[in-house]
């Protein structure tokens, strides 16, 4: 249809007499030379790529959404190991071993309380038998005893409680959540009961501990893993 | 409109011109253009649900701007306690939930207007969830009234995205628990997951209370007027008596069944087993089924659901709207309905009733039972619907047939009588003016939920005399 147009103004144009071509039978008419594109096509792509254009120069300020994240602590002194271990030494030989609450402590990093509830972690010393298995970050002989977890469980982002009085004397060590019973290996975060478990998800991230000379332990650089994420897309 | 000429010179015959100047220069606006069918008789309500909606939806823009005076939009600090100390909540701690408890308990007249604030809300989703399916078993969507019907799906989701944005500002476990699987299922959502759940959801929890609040008093509302002026019908209906009674329905619910403030949320202290609002139960039974991924679970079913309802009127192709011609949408129409109640039922239930719900495990429901039970669910409401449809048709057409005439059943309303239009009238009168003196009284003694169910009473009242009125006018 627009291709039409152009063409038939171009066939009404008188030939030119004083060229050979005159001669000619009137059956031929000279070689019409179409355009590579009609004027309403060009005026039409022209406005819009002038739409895209003037879109896209405000379509950074979409940004503006984003919120603002606060700037996160690099260490952070946490507890000293001989309160934590006195902590457990106390209860080590009574019933209530099996409640690593009693033996844990909770702390925030690396955003603090007023930041957001899942940066939330419990750090605790993991029962005698029990060692980190690798803690990933150091091999000093004090953090083998010592776990540090994020608490946002990977299922449904409820904070789980070091506390699970499922089997005493079975020599397992758990975190469990409140809101759908997901259990978490208290050595290494990884899900071993409830909906954590059946849906396959990635262990309670973990922070990267370091301790000094006086046996103060401090947290520091990024948790391994992300807090609440289960599945890695 | 204006008094005729004939008559004396009144002392209101000013005021009369004024109205009657205002009305004919109110002809150049937009305002009369809406063509607004005051019933001179009773109709069903059903078929002005929508219009009931958009009543209630004004409701809540009321209350919830006195509410807005009050709210403080802030999630606050709460910091642990140190090793070997008894933890003691800061007082800025959880703030926006502070100053919901501040509405209920200390600002005058919070707890009355917070009340029909959340009764509204619930009797919002459930009249825009009434209005579809009564459209949907009219066969309503047809007729060119697709859009219409399109943008009514839209606008329910809305809806009900608004009430979940509403619940959660609370922040008490409850809301606290709806954020989290929001904020879970928004990760997971494919490519965009990330960036979508830190535009909607914030990095810090005040981010989330700021965000929530933008979106609950401003942005969904403003979403929700700009697809209503698409969704709403050249023709409205608007029924002064049934009205008045929906909003004194809802002022009565507030009385007898008061709204809590819930329990607080503090990321120190172990939450509880909560359950969602009504409306999201069914979402929360299929999230709970073992070995259902969230995000299939929470997302990918529900828009499974909505989607086959939108696309409704684009399958059922017939110009028929009776609902005895179009026995498979009005099957699926109810095997939907009992879908939503069994789904709804599993939502609020726990694995064994006789356990504590602390139990681990309890929160789990098992796929084969909840499925299982789903499916019977649908397919016995498809099929007895199916099949009693199809007798019916099959009835009246041997009626037809026999050239007999087809039962129909006309209800002759009630006229009354003079006397008996006095002594309603006036006993009514006497009730509402009864009412009136009984809410001051229940002011000065402090009985907030009194208050609000004789302000519904009243509601009722006037909605029964306005009634009684139109259909004793036209009498002779």
């Amino acid at each position: 249809m627009d291709e039409k147009k152009p063409s038939t103004s171009t066939n009404s144009t008188p030939p030119n007499p004083a060229q050979p071509a005159a001669s000619q039978p009137p059956s031929l008419p000279p070689p019409v030379k179409k355009p590579l594109i009609s004027r309403r096509r060009f005026l039409q792509g022209a406005v819009a790529a002038s739409v895209v254009l003037a879109a896209a120069s405000v379509g950074a300020s979409g940004q503006i959404l984003g919120p603002l994240i606060p700037e996160s602590t690099t260490t952070q002194d946490i507890i000293d190991w001989a309160t934590l271990d006195g902590q457990y030494q106390a209860v080590k030989s009574k019933s209530t071993l099996y409640q690593p609450i009693n033996y844990s402590e909770f702390f925030y990093f690396p955003y603090d309380s007023s930041v957001s509830p899942y940066y939330k972690n419990v750090i605790a010393r993991l029962p005698d038998p029990l060692v980190n298995p690798n803690p990933k970050y150091s091999s000093d002989p004090i953090l083998k005893h010592v776990v540090a977890l994020n608490v946002t469980c990977v299922h449904l982002r409820c904070l789980v409680n070091p506390g699970y009085a499922g089997n005493p004397g079975s020599g397992e060590f758990r975190l469990q959540c409140p809101c759908h019973g997901s259990q978490y290996r208290l050595v290494d975060g990884v899900p071993v009961a409830g909906p954590a478990f059946d849906l396959g998800l990635n262990p309670l991230p973990e922070v990267q501990l370091s301790v000094d000379a006086n046996g103060k332990i401090s947290a520091f650089g990024k948790l391994i893993g992300e807090p609440g994420i289960g599945r890695t897309q | 409109m204006g008094a005729p000429s004939s008559k004396k010179k009144g002392v209101l015959d000013p005021i009369i011109a004024l109205l009657k100047w205002t009305w004919e220069r109110l002809e150049r606006t937009l305002l009369l253009g809406l063509k607004i069918v005051f019933p001179s008789r009773f109709i069903s309500p059903m078929g002005f649900l929508g219009m009931l909606t958009v009543i209630v939806f004004l409701i809540l823009g009321v209350t919830g701007a006195l509410l807005l005076f009050h709210f403080t939009p802030f999630f606050g600090n709460c910091p642990p306690s140190p090793a070997n100390v008894t933890y003691v909540p800061s007082a800025t701690c959880n703030q926006a939930y502070n100053s919901v408890q501040s509405i209920n308990s200390n600002v005058a007249w919070g707890s009355i207007i917070r009340n029909i604030h959340y009764h509204a809300s619930n009797a919002m989703v459930l009249l825009a969830v009434m209005h579809m399916f009564y459209q949907y078993f009219g066969g309503r969507y047809k007729l060119r009234y697709e859009i219409l019907w399109v943008t009514g799906i839209i606008l329910g989701v809305v809806t009900v995205i608004e009430a979940y944005t509403g619940y959660d500002l609370i922040f008490n476990i409850r809301g606290q628990l709806a954020i989290n699987i929001g904020q879970t299922l928004t990760f997971y959502s494919p490519v965009i997951g990330a960036d979508l759940a830190r535009i909607i959801f914030g990095f810090s929890f005040n981010d989330l209370a700021i965000r929530f609040y933008a979106f609950h008093v401003f942005i969904i509302p403003i979403i929700m007027l700009a697809i209503m002026a698409v969704h709403l019908p050249r023709n409205l209906v608007l029924d002064i008596p049934v009205a008045s009674a929906i909003t004194g329905i809802i002022l009565i619910m507030g009385g007898l069944f008061p709204v809590d403030v819930g329990v607080k949320y503090d990321p120190n202290v172990q939450t509880q087993i909560t359950f969602p609002e009504w409306y999201f139960t069914s979402l929360y039974a299929f999230i709970r089924v073992k070995g259902l991924a969230p995000f299939i679970a929470g997302a990918i079913i529900p828009t499974i659901f909505v989607l086959i309802f939108t696309v409704a009127p684009f399958f059922d192709r017939g110009r028929k709207i009776a609902m005895i011609d179009r026995p498979f949408w009005v099957a699926l129409g109810v095997a939907s309905l009992g879908q939503i109640a069994v789904v709804t039922v599993w939502g609020f239930r726990a694995a064994n009733p006789l356990v504590a719900l602390t139990d681990p495990g309890q929160l789990v429901i098992d796929p084969t039972l909840f499925f299982g039970s789903l499916l019977l669910a649908i397919a016995l409401a498809y099929g007895f619907v199916y099949a009693f449809v199809r007798w019916r048709r099959a009835k009246m057409d041997a009626l037809r047939a026999a050239r007999k005439p087809i039962p129909f059943r006309r209800l002759q309303p009630y006229m009354f009588s003079k006397g008996e239009v006095y002594s309603l009238l006036g006993g009514l009168l006497l009730l509402q003016a009864f009412l009136d003196v009984s809410i001051f009284r229940a002011l000065i003694a402090n009985l907030n939920n009194f208050v609000l169910l004789e302000i519904g009473m009243v509601l009722v009242a006037f909605a029964a005399a306005v009634h009684i009125y139109r259909i004793s006018s036209q009498a002779k």
